[in-house]
């Protein structure tokens, strides 16, 4: 905490990230509703990256599963909600959220157990096979609404969008945080290790398997949050949710601004939303063939996405930004 | 350290062969044999990389056959690889920063731990690439990288898998300066596996050649130097 203080004076990657989210912060709540919209779906995506980044950026294991604590998030305060309700008991919707985010920790937690025993590739696949899972058995089950989803309209207060958003902000505030955090503690220097070399890893004492499952399941907690904010926006949670390509997106925002860094999911994030929303407005029908060309481009051009691109301008001037 | 009776198969082929060496605190004891003849494989076993097939290993009166190599490292065993493999989208900081915050005591402080570091960057003569990228290195840069990186988890025994292979003459000699400096600073015990013959005979006390998984002679530098059965290993029998 200390040395997140001693950096908070200068110019740097914790300090532009939290000043850039300060402003949209700020901006979202002063202005009309339509605006605030169009920032409230940057700042989930932010969030959404920035704790797949925390996993997938910094271990380097492909999570294509990701979405599911999104999902989980929903189906948590939904559940909740239709369960305690009809006894009168409803705490404060954020407490709510953040419940949402415990919950979903704790099943990546049993999750990770499981599956980070698998290595690289295997891992990858086994993510793919647990948004399967997860989506088919929620929507099959009966007392959720099976595809429809299960609706708690007029359950709890219904939100204007900037109280919402509001919540966003915090969440986003937070996860910025925790990741500078975890940059400079022990988890971090592990996690980055495990990426470049497990057996080395493991050999020069990280215990591996522990760290692994403690990124997944912080990365959870923060998308499980994000997904309990979405049920209060719709007062409902969908099977939806699920769906795999959320999933794509945050790992397409992920690879644009930069893996592995602080600065890269803000950048990512931002410019991925705002490249799809012109698109979609621009050519309604054709966006996502326009959106695969330009992701193709600047992944063949700038591998280490937009953030690598910057560093190699600054790092003639011998400066490096994270 | 004793190792007893170890074995490591895959599948059909031993490996490593009821292999029994002792080694004492303090020595630099060698590790030779031709090609596949067990020296890395062995390594592997007593870092934890492998789980060994039969035997044991005992190291400051624990055994550690079978263990977890973080939990192996931590006890105090550092190792460096042959095909040198340093953290490379790290830097050379960041990379001696891994092994030495993960096997840091409990009240070590962060800065202490990186003044550590520091020292060990300044006896490997890195100091001058601390926020270079480790990829960008030299290979005989990033082999004393390997060795600092060893270096701080503070181990007691320093296992050194060919670290002279691929320098130059004088590069050999300068790392043959720094093993025995290394040894004298942190009181280490050094096992070496090296196939540069006139740097195993010069550095190690005792030497233990190995073959096709099994020791065929063990003694000071000069008595294997003559053995029948090593000059037999490495250069084929008499025909005549």
């Amino acid at each position: 905490m200390l040395e997140i203080k001693s950096q908070l004076g200068k110019l740097n990657s914790l300090t532009l990230s939290l000043a850039f989210l300060a402003i949209i912060g700020t901006f979202g709540l002063l202005a009309e509703s339509s605006y605030t919209s169009y920032f409230y779906g940057m700042v989930e995506l932010l969030i959404l990256v920035y704790s797949i980044n925390i996993i997938t950026g910094l271990s380097g294991y492909a999570n294509f599963g990701h979405v599911v604590f999104y999902g989980l998030g929903a189906y948590f305060v939904a559940i909740f909600i239709t369960l305690f309700h009809p006894l009168g008991f409803i705490p404060h919707t954020f407490l709510l959220v953040i419940a949402a985010g415990g919950v979903v920790a704790l099943i990546a937690l049993l999750l990770g157990i499981a599956v980070l025993r698998l290595r690289g590739d295997y891992f990858a696949i086994a993510t793919l096979g647990i948004v399967g899972v997860f989506m088919t058995t929620i929507s099959n089950i009966k007392w959720l609404g099976e595809g429809r989803g299960l609706y708690f309209i007029g359950k709890v207060p219904l939100y204007d969008i900037k109280t919402l958003y509001s919540y966003l902000i915090i969440i986003a505030f937070a996860v910025i945080i925790t990741t500078a955090l975890i940059l400079r503690a022990r988890l971090g220097y592990g996690l980055r290790a495990i990426r470049d070399d497990e057996d080395v890893a493991e050999v020069m004492g990280v215990n591996t398997t522990k760290y692994k499952i403690l990124a997944y399941s912080i990365s959870a907690f923060f998308a499980g949050m994000a997904g309990g904010v979405m049920a209060l926006f719709f007062s409902a949670a969908y099977p939806e949710y699920f769906l795999m390509g959320r999933s794509v997106e945050m790992f397409a925002a992920m690879i644009l601004g930069g893996i592995g860094t602080l600065l890269g999911p803000l950048i990512g994030a931002t410019i991925f939303w705002m490249i799809k929303d012109a698109l979609l407005i621009n050519f309604p029908y054709y966006h996502l063939i326009f959106f695969g060309i330009v992701l193709v481009a600047l992944i063949l051009f700038f591998p280490n996405g937009i953030l690598g691109l910057v560093n190699r301008f600054l790092s003639k001037r011998n400066k490096v930004l994270r | 350290m004793v190792i007893d009776g170890v074995t490591k198969r895959f599948g059909g082929l031993v490996a490593v062969n009821d292999v029994n060496i002792e080694v004492k605190k303090g020595e630099i004891i060698g590790l030779i044999g031709p090609n596949g003849s067990g020296k890395t494989t062995l390594f592997n076993v007593i870092t934890g990389l492998y789980s060994p097939d039969g035997g044991t290993i005992t190291f400051k009166g624990e055994r550690i056959e079978g263990l977890k190599p973080y939990k192996i490292s931590r006890k105090g065993i550092g190792r460096t690889f042959q095909v040198v493999r340093p953290f490379g989208n790290m830097s050379v900081l960041e990379n001696i920063l891994v092994s030495g915050m993960f096997c840091a005591h409990k009240d070590e402080k962060k800065c202490d731990i990186e003044d550590r570091c520091h020292d060990l960057l300044k006896l490997t003569n890195l100091e001058d690439m601390v926020n270079q990228n480790a990829e960008m290195l030299s290979l005989a840069e990033k082999r004393r990288l390997e060795i600092a990186r060893a270096l701080a988890l503070d181990p007691k025994l320093l296992l050194l898998d060919e670290t002279m292979a691929g320098l130059t003459h004088t590069e050999v000699d300068e790392a043959l300066k720094m093993i025995e400096n290394i040894k004298r600073e942190y009181d280490l015990t050094i096992m070496v596996v090296e196939h540069i013959m006139r740097a195993i005979m010069s550095i190690s006390e005792r030497i233990v050649v190995l073959n096709e998984g099994k020791i065929i002679a063990k003694g000071s530098p000069k008595e294997v130097a003559n053995d029948k059965n090593v000059l037999e290993a490495y250069l084929g029998k008499k025909v005549v």
